[in-house]
């Protein structure tokens, strides 16, 4: 249904970034000990697994109808990416608010900032390509809706999840460099767990 | 994502089309009721259609597929379909 939007392609760009960052973010997080940093690293090895999860929902749906299941497994689909969007909150974001609270009782003194601001900065480049990825995507299911219409009327869950995806990590990974910016500035550790 | 897992139908768009060019059929009179439910990248229609005058049943069944078949044709996605005619909803 709408459009020709490839979201294979979608999710495999959103694969590729995070296996990226993921990689940098670790690195980055046994050089310098910062935990926001390890919290990023999991979230972002989190986010591959999920993909994963996605490309297996994509391959069930594609089973062919039996007896049994005489409409076939075209709905496994949502099945997949419901549970893709509870780890996404659940894994990426409640481990964060756990490192935070745990660097708010135990700060750290913010090694190598340059690092941390060049793994994040590297990030928002990755993940920006798979935006741009999973745009295109998107823009061909739109047919001229605006995005908003397309996010509330699309039944495409796959293409729903990585483009929510790609948004929070977009979102998560500017307000973490510009908390390290702040921690830098400062010199208030304050602002490096709560990033 | 909740209401897919539900079943919820094919975007209202997809399915305005689907209802103007099952009406403009000349085998169909008008259609009394359609229903349809997104099945992952698959599409499962049931119609229900009062049909043009036919001199007999074949001539019905016939008139029948020969829309199932261009439907399909039109939009792709659709893999299963249902078409009951009738007189009435």
């Amino acid at each position: 249904m709408s459009g020709q939007a490839n979201s294979l392609r979608a999710i495999l760009l959103a694969l590729g970034a995070n296996f990226a960052i993921f990689i940098s973010k670790l690195v980055a997080a046994l050089i310098t000990g910062s935990g926001a940093m390890l919290a990023e690293a999991v979230h972002s090895l989190a986010d591959c697994g999920n993909q994963g999860l996605l490309l297996l929902g994509m391959r069930q749906a594609d089973r062919p109808p039996s007896e049994e299941y005489p409409l076939g497994w075209g709905r496994a689909l949502y099945f997949w990416s419901f549970l893709v969007a509870m780890l996404l909150f659940s894994v990426g974001g409640m481990f964060s608010i756990y490192e935070g609270i745990h660097k708010l009782n135990h700060p750290e003194p913010l090694k190598w900032p340059w690092l941390a601001i060049g793994v994040l900065a590297f990030g928002v480049v990755a993940e920006s390509i798979s935006m741009h990825g999973c745009l295109q995507e998107v823009n061909k299911a739109r047919e001229g809706r605006s995005l908003w219409r397309w996010f509330r009327e699309t039944r495409s869950s796959e293409l729903l999840v990585i483009f929510g995806e790609d948004l929070a990590a977009l979102l998560g990974l500017t307000i973490a460099l510009l908390a390290v910016l702040a921690t830098m500035i400062t010199g208030d550790l304050l602002y490096d767990a709560a990033r | 994502m909740k209401d897919l897992l539900i079943g919820q139908g094919v975007e209202p768009k997809r399915r305005e089309e689907l209802m103007a060019f099952i009406n403009a059929r000349p085998e169909v009179d008008v259609v009394l009721n359609l229903l349809t439910l997104q099945m992952g990248p698959d599409v499962m229609v049931a119609v229900k259609a009062r049909m043009s005058p036919a001199p007999d049943q074949t001539t019905l069944i016939e008139a029948i597929n020969s829309v199932e078949r261009a439907m399909k044709a039109q939009f792709p996605d659709i893999r299963w379909s249902f078409f009951e005619p009738d007189i009435a909803d």
